[in-house]
């Protein structure tokens, strides 16, 4: 029975049809979003459970408690990991060293390579045939096989295990003996980018859900009138509940059916963003099947629940037509909760220590306390602007109508001051998503410039130059004619220790005096040997460099470090392979740029590039929503406007009053929400670091300009919208 | 300037529908004679009880004169009064078209003291008519009281009469919305009646009962529009 | 008293701080067609309303068939409305996209009535109202008067107790009101359900049996005892 009136009273003319057309696009890219999200999730965990048996323990070391070597056995082997920089790319290296008849595996239970043979991921074999041997592939002998995708973490990966000598291992004090190489779970992505992970996601999603429940409400004018007529004639309540739910849920059914098959479609193209500095395997970023199910089935079910809810407390009674719903007047106590969010966030900004004082008194130390306050304020305040919202547009209506200077201004205004919750709803998507953007926008011109420094500067390790540690029993002889005589290789210099017998120093490094100059020293003491630290020296986070003393030439041993100085990057990696080939060093060779940090401004980067991407699609759907909003409010104001053009008033006039009505909100928000940004994004760095901000990229200037002209798009869009509604045809039966 | 001037309304008198009713009359006496079988009995009847609305309207000019005697009545019902002091009361109240005659108005008044509706109050000795004042009786009262709230069969002078009655039961303090809500009910009796006389008859039949029931309703709205002017007129007549 | 079938007591009903209803009483016999006149604004709509059960007066009882409705709860006068009345208001109230047997199929579907079967009740009731070759018709391709005779089809589908019609010719001219008002008058006659119709026109309470006259929320003192006049 219910399923012959739903369809004879809600899905029988074409503009019912085109509505469910338009919420089965909502659902279905809302849906696409949510399994891309969740697949990228699993992907993400997955990625780093897969590449977890390059973690290493700590323990037990090659040496025992009373500094005698343990013995390898079959069942034992030696393990030392290490990231190398190489280009901009990190490279992670497995060396191991094992007995003949090892029983130690890789975690897939192939063998471990020999001595002299090494393994490489596939993107690492291609990098190696690419690069002239001398400068990347003779650093690691001779490749016997692949690292299958099972180990690794991405297409991009590059992973090497190679097999050493024992004794060479040994010399290093990090090796550690391992019986199977499970590894241990990553040090977890702190919490911080956890939440930024869960807040990005969701921020995506809000969009959506404001276009779906803005096309629900398409039509509702109408469908009020059918379903006013069905209660006249003796529904009950529960029945045109019953009939809305049904309806609801089996367009969303549809729409997430489309939405499974759209993130299918949609994965590969996903699986090309580089999160993390890598981009996925497209498996990865399956979902299963029954978790898809599950999402579709929760989506379709939560629809029709909402819409089931919303008819119900609507109260569509017998008569409803002539008594309009009205909505409350909006009241000023509603900045409320973004105050009480600003406040938040200016308390865990401005940082001051009797606050710190008194919370740290009661047991609650800062740092915890101070990432709730922010998260718990940015969430209020985000919630705020929205709740906020209404009432200026209720202000901004009171005002037009008082001070009308036309009519369009009178009817524009008295609308907002009747309906100022659904005008502001309309153009709220827009607003949240630029307040997330001015944030980001914020944020992100702080981290933007890199805050390690790499110019030249006295006291600093140049660049092109790097530094590595030579072991002090070793044969260094050979191994510095090699490098000497590498294509590219400039000069070196050689850096002595202190005898600790001696003194003990902070600085650590002594050199000739005739070499401090080549080294980048500018104020050099008069002295025979000068010392500095080393520390100091390659400190990429300081703008002003090691200080040289002056010290005895007696007191050096050595040489324990040399220092490279090359021409270009080819001759730095040339250098970089005669010291993984030689045994004299104790390290690579290191530039005053750190991997970690180039990595983490890797990922920083392509964090960046990834919430612009998501805010120009929130932008975007922001901007749909505002379109269909509009062209929502003239179909349903079609009787009035349709009266108007009959009273005479021009079309321009009326294009007028849309326009006020969809833009107005839009604009009388605009300005204080990108300001509240700003504010929120420098309380946020102040909270949590010591850096300042500066003027944001300039694809925050692209995504205003996007959102202006998606904006203007949409309210010309509606223009066609009106023209059609209120042709004489409506007011024929007046 | 007399306000109390009511436009008569006089409707067409339907000569032209009247020959047809009668030549429709005459077939169906021709045809009784004439025909076996014939039409239903019923026929002819009909047709004579919408002849008899209309025939009415030839007896107008007696009824007229009822309603005149009664309306002097009721003026006089308000207090006692000069035959003169009276016309000029009538005229005002109910306008040039039928301003009386003061030999009207003697004869009238003679009339109703014959029927004991009045008594003489006395006035000069040897003096006529227009010098004597007359009162009301109780039974000129209750002659007054069911001429009110009698309702009238419709007709053509009917709003004259009603307007009348009316305006007399606002002098008097009566309920003048009662008396029209009496009318009323006698109107839509009477469309009822015309109403079901339409669903057994002929095509005829049926045009002549639509005009009656229209000429009713027309009377029926000016009812309407009556009722919703009282207060105007009830501050009007009160206050002159 | 004791023998009608729907009886009113003292309704009263305000919006806001207008008054609509000021204390009614009336009775309503079987099988009676009542005419409720006035002039606009008077509370003829409400009343109805109220009597129908689809507003409940502030103060007051309405009693059909023995039983109380007024104080029901929405889901039983829901109920009440489907199966005991049937509605035909100025407009028709079709359901637009619909055509005009499956409009007359509503209230048997929201019954409970498989569609087959209502389907040929509701041609049945088409014929019955002379439309029946418009029943696959949308509303929009009919006119004044056959859409209003789909209407009372559709109030009469369920065999209602009592038909309630708010200006059912308003919007007709003269010949189209008079074919509506005398088809709806003669099946009402032969099921023998109950007319209470709302009508400003004379000439359309003329179809009635009575009338009552309703002003400023109130039944006019004329009207007051509601006893049937004797013709």
């Amino acid at each position: 029975m219910n399923l012959t009136i739903l369809r004879l009273t809600t899905l029988n003319n074409p503009s019912a049809w085109k509505r469910a057309a338009a919420i089965i696009a909502g659902i279905a890219i809302g849906t696409a979003m949510l399994l891309t999200l969740l697949g990228a999730n699993t992907g993400l965990q997955a990625r780093d459970t897969r590449s977890e048996w390059l973690n290493l323990p700590w323990e037990p070391r090659t040496l025992d408690s009373a500094g005698n070597p343990i013995p390898l056995t079959d069942q034992l082997a030696i393990a030392l990991t290490h990231v190398e920089l190489f280009r901009g790319q990190t490279i992670t290296w497995l060396e191991v060293a094992t007995t003949p008849n090892s029983t130690v595996t890789l975690p897939d239970g192939r063998p471990l390579p020999k001595v002299g043979d090494y393994l490489a991921s596939p993107a690492l074999r291609d990098l190696i045939t690419a690069i002239p041997s001398d400068q990347l592939g003779a650093r690691f002998g001779h490749l016997t096989g692949e690292l299958p995708s099972s180990l690794l973490a991405g297409p991009d990966a590059l992973v090497v295990v190679r097999g050493v000598e024992e004794a060479a291992l040994r010399m290093n004090p990090r090796a550690v003996l391992v019986a199977d190489l499970a590894g241990e779970p990553a040090f977890s992505p702190t919490g911080a980018y956890r939440t930024i992970r869960l807040v990005g996601a969701i921020a995506l999603l809000i969009p959506v859900v404001l276009l779906v429940s803005i096309v629900t409400a398409l039509g509702a004018v109408q469908r009020r009138e059918r379903l006013q007529t069905l209660r006249l004639i003796g529904a009950t309540p529960r029945d045109i509940v019953t009939i809305t739910g049904l309806e609801m849920g089996l367009t969303a059914i549809l729409g997430t059916l489309v939405g499974v098959g759209l993130a299918w479609l949609v994965r590969p193209l996903a699986a090309q963003i580089p999160v993390s500095g890598s981009r996925f395997y497209v498996a990865d970023l399956a979902v299963t099947p029954s978790a898809a199910i599950l999402v579709a089935l929760t989506i379709a079910i939560l629809a029709a629940l909402v819409a089931a809810i919303r008819v119900n407390r609507d109260g569509i009674g017998p008569l409803g037509a002539s008594r309009q719903l009205q909505e409350t007047r909006p009241r000023a106590w509603r900045v409320a909760p973004g105050l009480v969010g600003v406040v938040a966030l200016v308390i865990a900004g401005i940082k001051s220590p009797s606050i710190q004082v008194i919370f740290e008194s009661i047991g609650l130390p800062w740092g915890i306390l101070a990432m709730f306050l922010a998260i718990g304020g940015f969430a209020l305040v985000c919630f705020g602007i929205i709740f906020f919202g209404s009432w200026l547009v209720y202000i901004t209506g009171s005002r037009l109508t008082t001070q009308a200077p036309s009519a369009a201004s009178l009817v524009a205004g008295s609308w907002f001051t009747r309906h100022p919750k659904a005008a502001f709803r309309s153009v709220s998507g827009l607003i949240l998503a630029l307040f997330v953007t001015s944030v980001f926008a914020g944020l992100a011109s702080v981290v933007g410039p890199r805050y390690f420094i790499t110019e030249e500067r006295p006291g600093l390790l140049p660049p092109n130059a790097a530094i590595a540690r030579l072991h002090q029993d070793s044969d260094q002889t050979t191994f510095l004619s090699q490098i000497n005589a590498l294509e590219g290789v400039k000069a070196t210099v050689l850096g002595y220790a202190i005898d600790a017998d001696v003194e003990v120093w902070d600085e650590d490094i002594i050199i000739d005096t005739k070499d401090a100059a080549l080294l980048g020293f500018a104020e050099i003491p008069d002295s025979p040997c000068l010392a500095f630290n080393s520390f100091d020296y390659q400190n990429p986070r300081a703008s002003s460099g090691a200080s040289l003393t002056p010290i005895s030439c007696e007191a050096r041993t050595g040489p324990t470090a040399i220092i490279v100085f090359t021409d270009d990057t080819p001759g730095l990696e040339r250098a970089q392979t005669a010291v993984a080939q030689s045994e004299a060093a104790e390290s690579r060779l290191q530039t005053r740029v750190w991997e970690q940090d180039l990595e983490t401004q890797a990922m920083l980067e392509t964090m960046s590039n990834l919430a612009y991407l998501g805010v120009l699609i929130a932008i975007i759907i922001a901007g749909i929503s505002l379109a269909v909003s509009a062209a929502a409010s003239v179909l349903d104001n079609k009787r009035a406007f349709g009266l108007m053009r009959l009273m005479g008033m021009p079309q321009a006039t009326l294009r007028q009053i849309i326009t006020l009505q969809t833009i107005l909100p839009l604009l009388v928000t605009i300005g204080f929400t990108i300001a509240i940004g700003f504010v929120i994004a420098w309380l946020l760095v102040r909270a949590f670091s010591n850096y300042s901000m500066s003027w944001p990229d300039p694809r925050y200037y692209l995504a205003i300009a996007s959102a202006t002209v998606i904006a203007a798009a949409a309210v010309i869009a509606t223009f066609t919208t009106v023209r059609k509604a209120t042709q004489s045809e409506v007011t024929r039966f007046e | 300037m007399n306000l109390f001037a009511v436009k008569q309304i006089y409707y067409t008198p339907p000569t032209r529908l009247r020959r047809i009713v009668l030549a429709i009359w005459g077939l169906a006496v021709v045809k009784r004679l004439v025909g076996p079988g014939g039409r239903p009995r019923g026929q002819p009847r009909q047709i004579y009880l919408i002849d008899s609305v209309y025939s009415r309207c030839i007896h107008s000019k007696s009824m007229n004169e009822i309603q005149t005697s009664t309306a002097l009545l009721g003026l006089l019902g308000a207090g006692p009064s000069h035959g003169y002091d009276l016309k000029q009361e009538y005229d005002k109240f109910f306008g040039t078209k039928r301003t009386l005659a003061f030999g009207q108005v003697y004869a009238t008044l003679a009339r109703l003291l014959k029927a004991g509706y009045i008594v003489s109050l006395g006035g000069l000795p040897g003096s006529g008519p227009d010098r004597k004042a007359y009162e009301i009786t109780p039974a000129g009262r209750a002659q007054v009281e069911q001429w009110m709230f009698t309702p009238d069969i419709p007709s053509q002078t009917l709003q004259t009469n009603l307007f009348a009655k009316t305006v007399i039961a606002l002098l008097l303090g009566d309920d003048a919305e009662h008396l029209l809500d009496l009318q009323r009910k006698l109107h839509l009796a009477q469309m009822r009646e015309l109403v079901r006389t339409k669903q057994t008859g002929d095509i005829s039949t049926i045009l002549l009962c639509d005009h009656a029931l229209f000429h009713i309703e027309a009377d029926l709205r000016w009812i309407e529009l009556t009722s919703a002017r009282l207060n105007e007129l009830r501050s009007q007549v009160v206050t002159s | 008293m004791t023998n009608a079938l729907m009886s009113a007591q003292n309704l009263q009903k305000s919006f806001g701080l207008t008054e609509a209803l000021r204390g009614i009483d009336i009775d309503i016999y079987p099988g009676e067609v009542v005419a409720v006149m006035g002039p606009s604004g008077s509370g003829k709509s409400t009343l109805l309303h109220c009597l129908a059960g689809v507003l409940s007066p502030d103060s007051g009882e309405v009693i059909f068939d023995g039983q109380p409705i007024s104080a029901m709860k929405e889901r039983d006068r829901a109920r009440l409305r489907l199966t005991q009345f049937g509605f035909v208001f100025q407009f028709g109230q079709l359901l637009p996209d619909v055509s005009a047997a499956d409009n007359v199929t509503m209230p048997l579907l929201l019954a409970g009535v498989k569609r087959k079967t209502a389907l040929v009740m509701a041609s049945e009731w088409l014929n019955r109202f002379g439309v029946g070759t418009k029943a696959d018709k949308l509303p929009t391709q009919l006119s004044g008067g056959e859409a209003q005779r789909v209407a009372v089809a559709r109030a009469m589908v369920t065999k209602p107790k009592i038909l309630f019609a708010d200006e059912p010719t308003g919007s007709l001219d003269s010949l189209a009101g008079e074919q509506v008002l005398t088809a709806m008058l003669e099946q009402v006659r032969a099921v023998g359900t109950t007319v209470v119709l709302i009508t400003h026109d004379p000439r359309a309470a003329a179809y009635a049996d009575r009338e009552v006259i309703v002003r400023d929320g109130q039944l006019s003192p004329s009207y007051r005892t509601g006893a049937k006049v004797a013709e």
